[in-house]
């Protein structure tokens, strides 16, 4: 079995890599009673026998990540919310309106996680058998990791944006409340320029456990402050998915909508509100309208590394700035 | 002008026509319609695959589904402009198409296929016109909670939507390839005459490249410092089983045609022009 550096990685006792990095961690040491079969736990890596590696298509682990927020300004979005509230549903549609088109005025100009994305959707395609759109539970491998996209504006030739997803588990974030250890360990919030919190629209909507999931929710929001991961730095959104499950007790999301207000508006650089359903039980459309207008406001906006107006300024020190500001030429993806 | 032929590259999925056309231009080439048309410049030294499928392509049969080349040398058509003197050299790496899956599914190159791009002048990109860009969505009335289900499909990366297959292709190559940018790319709709049908109805092949295959026309749209693209439609058979009945009694070059815009002929050989710059 594999030991590691960090003191708080689990692989010795179950094999993840708290990077989610398996056996290319930087952080391993190998122990000398090592079991030669023991596999780690990790995302599937090519083998490179005698052709060349290609990247592999799933969520990008930090080093990967790396690439795209130390070349120029990438917007990061973390994504949190309680056991299967919705959250890797809603970026499952994303995808899908990428494949029917530009998403809110941005067009598509690549991705390195299409193969996760697609993954994603499976079992919501007929071709798959299922009688009604599932979601398999988001494992906590992946919780330092980050679904991707490029985009740029459509009928311009502004810059080009990358757009980092970090689906959070929801059993990380149930942890979370009760722990700041395991929010620590959360790496990709402490960058984010946009934390999404998915409110379950069917919990709120059940009087058994609506407001554990809403008090769950809040004291996550406050734990991650508490620790400096988010603060006027970030945006705030506050969205309720399964608009479908919601009816008739809209009241729910109302109250949660005005707790997030008076607790958190001071506290953050923005704060919003959606209702959404990604993929509706109902017979009704998924609300891909509300879902492009969120989209729009992750890209658009940046509160950690606002664009700068170089027609304003009357230097630039571009080996010192273009890494912070992007200012630089990049080569679309 | 230089004797060395320029490379021009057949990629695409299984299935999605490739075979087809370059018996077409096969077929073109060796019997050009014009004085000043493109024509071979000899055989090539293995033309196993093609002579195997030749007959059944001239009776105007369907081919059978094409199992992964044998270990030897890739299907190639050489061919020359007589005007300019400028030669080519069309080849598919693999001509199944499960290579370009194989690279979705597995992400690795193989070797003789990253030395086959360093020196590509252009590729043909070929997706069928009748079949769906992505997986069908359950959605709305489908959603059928109660109705029993007989079995469901594991996740297998083969079965992701074509046209994000094709797109990661492509992201593959300008990521890895070593080539000149930008790399003209001719994108062929085949089995076109299933959108001819429509009649005036019809889309042009780069309109339906925009509705139809969304997100490989936003790929290649936004990266036009790697890609250059022209897209067409064809129909390389010329028509349905059904159709080809009558059809047969044409010669295969009178079967074929081309949608460039609004334009219609029979030059197959026109994708190949421009990847030539010849036009």
């Amino acid at each position: 079995m594999f030991h590691c550096k960090l003191p708080d990685c689990p692989i010795a006792k179950n094999g993840r890599c708290l990077e989610g990095q398996g056996t290319d961690c930087p952080n391993l040491l190998a122990d000398d009673n090592l079991d030669a079969t023991a596999t780690v736990a990790a995302s599937p890596k090519p083998v490179a026998t005698a052709g060349i590696a290609l990247y592999s298509g799933n969520p990008l682990a930090l080093k990967d990540a790396r690439e795209f927020t130390g070349r120029g300004r990438a917007i990061v979005v973390g994504l949190v919310g309680l056991i299967e509230s919705g959250k890797t549903s809603l970026l499952a549609r994303l995808h899908r309106q990428f494949l029917a088109g530009s998403v809110s005025g941005y067009r598509f100009v690549g991705s390195k996680t299409l193969l996760r994305f697609e993954e994603l959707n499976w079992n919501a395609t007929i071709d798959s058998g299922v009688n009604a759109p599932k979601m398999d539970r988001s494992s906590r491998h992946w919780d330092n990791s980050f679904l991707h996209y490029t985009v740029r504006p459509q009928h311009t030739n502004d810059e080009i944006t990358d757009v980092l997803m970090n689906d959070i588990s929801g059993e990380t974030v149930q942890d979370a409340v009760g722990t700041q250890k395991t929010c620590n360990q959360l790496l990709g919030l402490a960058r984010a320029d946009h934390v999404v919190v998915v409110a379950d629209g069917g919990a709120l909507a059940d009087f058994a456990v609506c407001h554990d999931h809403a008090g769950k929710l809040r004291d996550f929001v406050q734990r991650i402050l508490q620790s400096g991961q988010i603060g006027k730095q970030t945006v705030l959104h506050l969205v309720v998915s399964k608009q479908d499950l919601l009816k008739g007790r809209e009241d729910a999301a109302v109250r949660l909508e005005a707790d997030f207000q008076r607790l958190f508006s001071g506290q953050v650089g923005g704060l919003h509100y959606w209702r959404v359903a990604a993929r509706p039980c109902d017979g009704t459309q998924p609300t891909e309208a509300e879902i492009a207008k969120m989209f729009a406001q992750w890209v658009s906006t940046s509160l950690r590394y606002p664009p700068m107006d170089f027609s304003t300024l009357p230097t630039v020190d571009w080996p010192r700035d273009f890494c912070r500001f992007g200012a630089s030429q990049r080569q679309p993806f | 002008m230089s004797a060395t032929p320029q490379q021009l590259l057949i990629a695409g999925l299984a299935d999605a026509g490739k075979s087809s056309f370059i018996h077409a231009v096969d077929d073109l080439l060796h019997h050009p319609a014009a004085d000043d048309a493109l024509r071979a410049s000899g055989l090539a030294e293995d033309r196993i695959y093609l002579e195997k499928e030749k007959s059944s392509f001239r009776a105007g049969e369907e081919l059978e589904r094409t199992k992964r080349t044998p270990l030897g040398a890739p299907p190639e058509l050489l061919f020359e402009d007589p005007k300019s003197g400028l030669k080519g050299r069309l080849f598919l790496p693999d001509v199944s198409g499960e290579i370009y899956r194989d690279q979705w599914v597995d992400r690795i190159w193989d070797k003789s296929y990253a030395d086959s791009l360093k020196h590509v002048s252009g590729i043909l990109l070929f997706a069928r016109a009748d079949l769906a860009a992505s997986n069908a969505e359950l959605l709305g009335p489908l959603i059928d909670p109660e109705k029993p289900v007989e079995a469901v499909k594991e996740w297998d990366p083969r079965n992701a939507s074509s046209q994000v297959q094709l797109v990661d292709v492509l992201q593959f190559i300008a990521t890895h390839g070593d080539f000149a940018r930008p790399l003209r790319v001719g994108l062929i709709f085949s089995a076109w005459d299933t959108m001819a049908k429509m009649g005036e109805q019809a889309p042009t092949p780069d309109a339906f490249l925009r509705t139809d295959w969304a997100l490989l026309d936003q790929y290649l749209s936004t990266n036009v410092d790697t890609f250059t693209t022209k897209v067409y439609g064809v129909s390389a058979l010329g028509g349905t089983r059904e159709e080809m009945r009558e059809l047969r009694k044409l010669a295969p070059s009178d079967r074929v045609k081309i949608v460039d815009g609004k334009d219609v002929s029979r030059d197959l050989t026109k994708p190949l022009r421009w990847l030539l710059k010849l036009t």
